[in-house]
């Protein structure tokens, strides 16, 4: 196993041939970068300015919608900590799935693996840290509400990351990322607003947003990212 | 100036076993580094700077594409996606790395997106016969021969393949692009001869 095997003399002339540029190729990528968009100056900031911009932008309008709703006022001194730390747990986890959907392409790839223990620990730790203390017996009306108003917050967050992210075309697991870490904090953020811990409530009015806008972008992410140049 | 010397020699080495689109880096590129060249372009946006490069290497990354997909236009089309990502991760450029694997880490997530999205698509252009558009002079039986074969490889193989004599980076490059040890593309780069031997009948014409 040396470092200087000998190559097939046909691949060697399947290679020269492949080489071969086609002549306008130059053009069309000095024309692409000319033609600059307004998203130039987002996808062109380093990956780590781009990462802190994408987690503030989560972090602002998660703190927009809690100054429109209100803060809650059931909560006293020990359930605020709990509530706190749970909810820290969701947003780091939030900021984490952001960051990764806002990977530089020239990063090794990453073993699937992993995604399967963070899944689960996130599902171990959701069902920890649930119920959230507060209240129940959310009248109906509710559900509504706070599905539009945690939907509010996932759509806007989920386009402020794809307009971060460098690709021309959505890439669909990296749109899912972004859904799915938009989702997780509007899931917080709503709480801290509405006191409503029923299992319905916090299913379709703080987490069903986050599922279902994430389903519909990674849709039209496939769509879109079929499509021919 | 042992890594310019080393780069001459690759240089040299690879020239020799592919005749790629002739060097015609822009007047006074001729002897600056890779790495020089892509730092000046993350730092000032030098577009001639950015030409060298792409001159220096759109040949390597075509037929890296070429032999990846199959298909002549979606190569090219592939190739300019990767310059592009290259243009907008100029920021992201650590003058550390050395370009070349940082170039093809980037072409080789390329290639993993366009398979993922062609994995959705009802139809593959993969099919037994298919030639892309590949010019009639150049299907003869021993090219598509050679092209089935690489294209049977099991596609851990095929990627080093790719990057070894396609894109005719090193060992310790194709582990830098790929994020795995040397002696683990030496190991895939191993078992790929081998198959390819079995594959084009022994390495005899």
């Amino acid at each position: 196993m040396t470092e200087e095997v000998d190559v097939d003399p046909r691949i060697e002339a399947d290679a020269e041939r492949a080489a071969q540029v086609p002549p306008d190729l130059w053009a069309r990528v000095e024309a692409d970068l000319d033609r600059r968009g307004p998203r130039d100056p987002l996808v062109s900031l380093p990956t780590p300015v781009r990462r802190l911009l994408g987690g503030a932008g989560l972090l602002a309008f998660g703190v927009g919608l809690v100054g429109i709703q209100g803060v809650r006022e059931d909560l006293s001194g020990g359930a605020w900590t709990t509530f706190a730390v749970c909810g820290a747990m969701f947003v780091l986890g939030s900021l984490a799935a952001a960051a990764f959907s806002l990977r530089d392409r020239a990063s090794r790839p990453l073993p699937g693996w992993p995604w399967a223990p963070l899944a689960w620990s996130l599902m171990v730790g959701g069902s920890a840290v649930l119920p959230w203390p507060g209240m129940t017996g959310v009248p109906a009306a509710m559900h509504a509400y706070c599905f539009w108003a945690t939907s509010v917050m996932v759509v806007l967050s989920t386009i402020w990351l794809a307009l971060l992210e460098r690709a021309e075309k959505p890439v669909a697991w990296r749109v899912a990322l972004a859904g799915a870490g938009s989702g997780l904090a509007a899931f917080v953020f709503q709480s801290v607003f509405c006191p409503g811990v029923d299992l319905v409530h916090l299913v379709v009015g703080h987490g069903g947003a986050g599922v279902v806008w994430s389903v519909l972008a990674v849709a039209v992410a496939f769509g879109l990212s079929l499509r021919r140049r | 100036m042992v890594q310019r010397a080393h780069q001459l020699v690759e240089v040299q080495r690879w020239s020799r076993a592919i005749t790629v689109p002739p060097f015609c880096d822009p007047v006074g590129m001729e002897a600056e580094s890779d790495e020089t060249l892509m730092a000046r372009y993350a730092a000032d946006d030098d577009r001639a700077a950015f030409q060298a490069l792409f001159q220096r290497y759109a040949g390597r990354v075509q037929a890296y594409f070429r032999r990846g997909v199959q298909d002549d236009v979606l190569a090219a089309d592939l190739t300019q996606t990767t310059f592009m990502h290259v243009h907008r991760a100029r920021r992201d450029y650590d003058r550390a790395r050395a370009f070349r694997p940082w170039l093809f880490a980037i072409a080789a997530n390329v290639r993993r997106e366009h398979w993922r999205r062609l994995s959705r698509k009802p139809e593959s252009p993969l099919e037994p016969g298919h030639e892309g558009s590949v010019p009639p002079d150049a299907s003869t039986a021993t090219d598509r021969l050679v092209r089935r074969a690489v294209e049977q490889l099991p596609d851990n193989q095929r990627e080093v393949v790719l990057l070894r004599w396609y894109a005719g980076l090193s060992f310790p490059e194709i582990a830098d692009a790929l994020g795995i040890q040397t002696t683990a593309a030496k190991v895939r780069s191993h078992r790929a001869v081998k198959a390819l031997k079995a594959l084009l009948g022994g390495g005899d014409d």
